[in-house]
């Protein structure tokens, strides 16, 4: 075979080549008028596929006349260019439009020039946060804030590379002061993940996860469903209870010790259903991330984590919109322009439709003489509206509201005799709700200052009631009572903060504000009424409504510094103080985590936090239900503390994987309990009475994590191994015992395979060391209340059994361990996506204790209670989820 | 309990619950038996001691009793030998002293075991006196009011445990619940089982921090079953340790019957064992009501 002449082979390489660029570059936009404004010609350009992106002082309006409909994107821009007065860069098909005055001008006098502006996600126009911005030739840069704003400085010439997750990167260079408005587009490859390295990252926030809804739509879903806690708890460091238990538990911390942030608003229950779902839809959140230490300045008020969730704002184009349908839970949700590309709307709600299956359930379980009926429904609904009101002004509605209703009647029927009937029934009714509004402000001042206004009102209540009716006929006579009694608890927070991202070099970021919460307690509420058609008196009381208001106050400022190259900190300080009952509270709070370069593939991370907690929560310890109580910090129920420090580091080992670990250590103080005894439902006594303070915890541990980001196997392997105590001097003799939650060994294992665009599966693994539990290890009789008397003549039980514990949470309850598997297969249709989805939850079916019980020969009965014969005991467990399959179906319409 | 079963239930219809048995028991089958003492001490009856032992939680057998036991008394240099009558019950006839320490040595198939505890002296009432239908509690319930007067010993810290009873059907026991404005009562109320909202109890344990060494009296509030029977005042004046003991006990019977309540940890002063070895002094008056 004669071989190619290696001269003729480069010279055909380069004609090839020139052809390609060639015809790249001869590409052309076809118009629709030859009069149109510049920012027409940018829309034409775009939807042929050409990114353009242009400064906020590029007059958008302005008329220009063309000279043909048919032009290259080089002749168009040119032409245009100089008509309008705007210089452009080229990039493959992106283009960088800036004003021609300014160009090769400027700056400022010291020489250096501020690159600033927004960064949207190109087809929806959603700010996107967390991108960053990154000098390639200073080796350092910034990242955007939380509405899509950066600003840097330095000695020109700057290029800049934008990049950010799931999306395609673009650079810039500027040689003068630059306001941009940059857009990204969505990467065709699901999860582009980790392509920005460990130098690029600006970020020296350590203990830190963020999730996406791209990357939480690709883990298993329970009942179909994205739950971004239950994705969260799939991370070290992370926990969930167990199921139906409600929360998530952060390095050994309680419930209560979660600021959960819900576009800057607190949301007090995380939990729809008894943790079978989060309060929080994923359909409608742009980005979460929680911090498990070294928490930055601008955070505050408790002591374990802050789930700070930003919803999306509504895509500013056109209007879409995608419903799911489950046969436990359907969602629906649609955003659009109110008008178009200045004002959007975004509405996604969520409903059970549990209580259609309540007819089935009464009917497997009704007889003759008793019926059972039972109600079970949830719902919520998350809407926002986003408005831009000039270059410099943008403004934010949030609204949020959630609802959880359980309730259980009986009835039971009896005519034994002739000329009798009667018939009782049983209500018993447990409901909670959560309701949150945000309004929110945003004011660019110049190149280097962005101003956030927020004012935020949130409330959280509960309720729980026993109604007991009993009717009848006797003899001709009908008779009827009726009791109810009920339990209701209430929070109430109105807020306001103002906080200032100030960009004043390329080494400092600062942030700083104040801010205000205006807290109303109503710990707890009783309503008795009682009423008989026997007697003309009827009882209609309340009692226990002691509310509490409290006033929580703060300013904070915070540096994030670029000490070298290598070496950046963090460095904030954030001052608090509660005003209640007349009593001042103050806390100062010192910040800092900073962040070593080793390499451009490895950094090392250490950090120091101090957090005051002002309100507690006071938790059942018996069942996992949400019969929670918020409390203020009082005199007799002082301010909670915590001390934190954690060290860390992470290496980006080989092309998509990375392997992190973090230690530490975690001190708490001035926590409070239930006394032992004490019931919550009981408001007769001051809440005060029922508690015991001065407690301290302790917690620590490491967590370990290996993940993979690329190609089109993904996933994560997750481990942590912890501590964590409580003691209090009034509880355990005074012996410190392991918290509720307290996990040994807690590991997850998520892998996610993307066989094509259509069809992709995902398994998680989970396992936990069971919780701890207090249980009786025996029972014996304690002495009779008269001890004195003749035995047989005292009508009720001289002698009780009472139980003996070794100790409060002194039992360990089986390891908890599950697997999950989910499918989704996805097509393109003429109007949108369909994509179904079928899940397992709890493949292997594995019985996970929810609760154990002693069980005798009658049944479920008290484990105290000991007969003079024989019985059989055994252990038994309830189980709160056997194995669950769900099938959803969804549709995103274009 | 019928409402927890009825939120189970609910839960289980809901996340297609299921009950098994645990494996392995969690090691609550290695549990050890105990001895169990139980005996409240006076100066006014017969010293009785009851044995038995502690079960396991998953144990089913009924509570054992040893009758061989040996079971001693110590007071100064008064050493007395308990005997078995039944079913575990030590007893015997001498009496020990009031305002002394005594001590139980018990030796037996489970152990040794032991305890001290200190004998009150009795607190007479001064004076008590029943009024009638000083008013009336929802639903039309008629309230009756009495009245104690006592002498709080000086110098001391005192405990007392007070119950106000009725004799009913074959004279058995019938506690009156009651209420006082004049009392600081350590132990919960009973429920709220008239509907008022007011706090009504079954027991009352307070301490004379507030009339120590004084004369002090006290006004109750009471609703009888029997209008025509007589009401028992029947207070012991009790030793420190006992008095702890009976508040825990009133506290963890109270949350045996409410799935929401904490759980409680009962005290023992048994020293290789459990139970309570407590002093009293008995005080018991009965009034009228014409």
């Amino acid at each position: 075979m004669k071989q190619l002449n290696p001269l003729a082979a480069a010279l055909l390489c380069i004609m090839v080549f020139m052809g390609i660029a060639a015809h790249a570059q001869q590409q052309q936009i076809e118009l629709p008028k030859l009069e149109m404004t510049v920012g027409e010609i940018f829309s034409t350009m775009r939807q042929q596929g050409f990114t353009i992106s242009h400064g906020n002082n590029v007059n958008l309006d302005q008329q220009v006349t063309l000279s043909s409909k048919v032009l290259t994107p080089d002749q168009l821009l040119k032409e245009i260019g100089s008509k309008a007065g705007f210089d452009f860069k080229r990039q493959g098909d992106k283009f960088i439009v800036f004003p021609r005055s300014r160009s090769g001008q400027g700056g400022q006098s010291n020489g250096k020039v501020t690159i600033s502006g927004y960064v949207y996600d190109q087809t929806s126009k959603e700010s996107l946060i967390g991108v960053t911005v990154f000098d390639t030739v200073n080796r350092t840069g910034t990242s955007t804030n939380l509405y899509g704003f950066f600003s840097y400085t330095a000695v020109p010439p700057v290029t800049l590379r934008i990049q950010s997750i799931g999306f395609g990167d673009t650079t810039i260079t500027a040689l003068s002061d630059q306001e941009l408005s940059l857009e990204l587009r969505p990467s065709a490859s699901v999860l582009k993940a980790f392509e920005v390295t460990a130098t690029q990252r600006q970020e020296t926030q350590m203990s830190m996860v963020t999730l996406t809804p791209r990357e939480i739509e690709q883990l298993p879903a329970f009942m179909g469903e994205p739950d971004i806690i239950k994705s969260l708890t799939l991370l070290p460091g992370i926990s969930s209870g167990n199921d139906n238990s409600g929360g998530f538990y952060v390095r050994g911390g309680g419930p209560d010790q979660n600021l959960v942030l819900l576009d800057g608003a607190n949301i007090y229950n995380s939990a729809h259903a008894f943790d079978l779902f989060s309060t929080i839809n994923a359909d409608a959140v742009k980005r979460v991330d929680l911090i498990k230490g070294g928490f930055p300045a601008r955070y505050g008020g408790r002591l374990s984590s802050v789930m700070d969730i930003r919803l999306r704002e509504g895509n500013m184009q056109k209007l879409t919109g995608e419903v799911g349908l489950g046969y436990l839970l359907s969602s629906g949700t649609i955003e659009g322009p109110i008008i178009k590309d200045k004002v959007s709307f975004l509405v996604s709600g969520r409903r059970t439709f549990l209580d259609a299956f309540s007819p089935l359930i009464t009917l497997a379980s009704s007889t003759e003489d008793q019926r059972l009926t039972q109600r079970i429904v949830f719902s919520d609904i998350t809407a926002k509206i986003n408005a831009k009101l000039g270059a410099k002004d943008r403004v934010y509605l949030s609204f949020y509201n959630s609802g959880d209703l359980f309730k259980v009647k009986e009835t039971i029927k009896v005519e034994d005799d002739p000329g009798v009937s009667f018939e009782e029934s049983f209500t018993a009714e447990l409901k909670w709700a959560n309701r949150v509004a945000a309004a929110r402000w945003n004011h660019q001042f110049g190149d280097k200052l962005f101003l956030n206004t927020t004012a935020t009102y949130s409330r959280f209540n509960i309720g729980i009631s026993f109604e007991s009716e009993q009717k009848g006929n006797a003899s001709g006579t009908n008779f009827q009572t009726n009791l109810l009694t009920e339990f209701s608890s209430k929070i109430e927070d109105y807020g306001l903060q103002l906080q200032f991202d100030y960009y004043p070099t390329s080494r400092h970021s600062i942030k700083y504000g104040v801010g205000s919460v205006w807290h109303e307690f109503t710990p707890g509420v009783n309503t008795f009424e009682q009423s008989s058609s026997t007697s003309e008196q009827a009882i209609d009381t309340l009692f226990g409504d002691q509310k509490l208001n409290s006033l929580e106050s703060y300013a904070f400022v915070e540096d994030e510094i670029k000490l070298s190259t290598r070496l950046s900190a963090n460095v904030g300080i954030h001052a608090a103080g509660l005003l209640v009952e007349d009593e001042w509270y103050p806390s100062l709070q010192p910040r800092i985590s900073m962040q070593y370069q080793v390499s451009e593939f490895w950094n090392l991370r250490a950090s120091y936090a101090e957090m005051t907690q002002f309100i507690h929560l006071l938790t059942n310890s018996t069942l996992g239900i949400p019969l929670d109580l918020w409390v203020p910090a009082t005199p007799d129920a002082l301010p909670m503390q915590s001390r934190q420090v954690a060290i860390g580091s992470s290496w980006d080992i080989a092309q998509g994987w990375e392997f992190s670990t973090e230690a530490y250590y975690k001190r708490m103080t001035d926590l409070i309990a239930y006394k032992e005894g004490a019931r919550f439902t009981d408001v007769q006594d001051p809440w005060q009475e029922k508690i015991v303070t001065g407690g301290t915890g302790e917690a620590y541990g490491a967590e370990f994590l290996l993940r993979k980001n690329r190609g089109k196997t993904t996933g994560w392997a997750g481990y942590t191994l912890s501590w964590t105590n409580r003691q209090f001097d009034q509880i355990n003799g005074g012996d410190a015992f392991p918290y509720k939650y307290d996990r040994r060994h807690d590991a997850s294992v998520v892998i996610m395979h993307a066989f094509n665009d259509r069809v992709s599966v995902s398994t998680s693994w989970v396992y936990a060391t069971g919780n701890s539990a207090t249980f009786p290890a025996a029972t014996y009789q304690a002495l009779g209340a008269f001890p004195e008397l003749d035995p047989d003549l005292v009508a009720f039980s001289n002698n009780v059994d009472v139980p003996e514990y070794e100790g409060r949470n002194a039992l360990r309850l089986p390891s908890y361990h599950r697997l999950d598997i989910g499918l989704n297969l996805v097509k393109e249709k003429k109007r949108g996506v369909r994509t179904w989805n079928f899940s397992v939850y709890n493949a292997y079916i594995r019985r996970n204790a929810f609760f154990v019980f002693v069980s005798t020969e009658d049944g479920y009965q008290r484990s105290f209670e000991r007969f003079t014969q024989s019985s059989e005991r055994k252990l038994r467990q309830v189980s709160a989820f056997w194995i669950v399959p769900s099938v959803t179906y969804n549709f995103k319409f274009h | 309990m019928r409402t927890l079963k009825l939120l189970l239930f609910s839960l289980s219809a809901l996340s297609i619950a299921c009950e098994s048995d645990v494996k392995g028991n969690l090691g609550l089958n290695d549990y050890q038996n105990k001895l169990v003492v139980n005996a409240a001490v006076s100066s006014q009856r017969d010293i009785v001691v009851q044995l038995s032992d502690s079960k396991g939680i998953l144990d089913g057998e009924p509570y054992s009793y040893d009758p061989n036991a040996i079971v001693e008394m110590t007071q100064g240099d008064q050493r007395i030998r308990l005997e078995h009558t039944e079913f575990g019950r030590y007893v015997s006839s001498e009496r020990v002293a009031a305002g002394e320490q005594c001590e139980v040595e018990v030796t037996s198939s489970l152990g040794r075991a032991s305890a001290q505890d200190y004998i009150p002296r009795p607190v007479p009432f001064q004076s008590i006196s029943l009024l009638d239908s000083v008013g009336t509690l929802n639903l039309g319930m008629v309230i009756s009011q009495l009245t104690v007067t006592i002498d709080d010993p000086v110098g001391e810290a005192n405990y007392y445990d007070l119950w106000l009873y009725q004799l009913g059907e074959e004279d058995t026991l019938q506690p009156v619940i009651f209420r006082s404005s004049s009392l600081s009562l350590d132990n919960e109320a009973t429920a709220d089982v008239l509907g008022g909202g007011d706090n009504f109890f079954q027991e009352a344990l307070f301490t004379d921090a507030l009339f120590n060494g004084q004369r002090f009296t006290i006004e109750f509030q009471m609703v009888p079953l029997f209008p025509e029977r007589p009401v028992y005042v029947h207070m012991k004046a009790v030793s420190e340790t006992y008095y702890n003991y009976l508040l825990e006990l009133d506290a963890a019977r109270k949350a045996f019957q409410d799935p929401f309540a904490e759980p409680v940890s009962v005290s023992s002063n048994i020293d290789g064992g459990l139970g309570i070895f407590g002093g009293y002094a008995l005080t018991l008056d009965s009034v009228s009501l014409d």
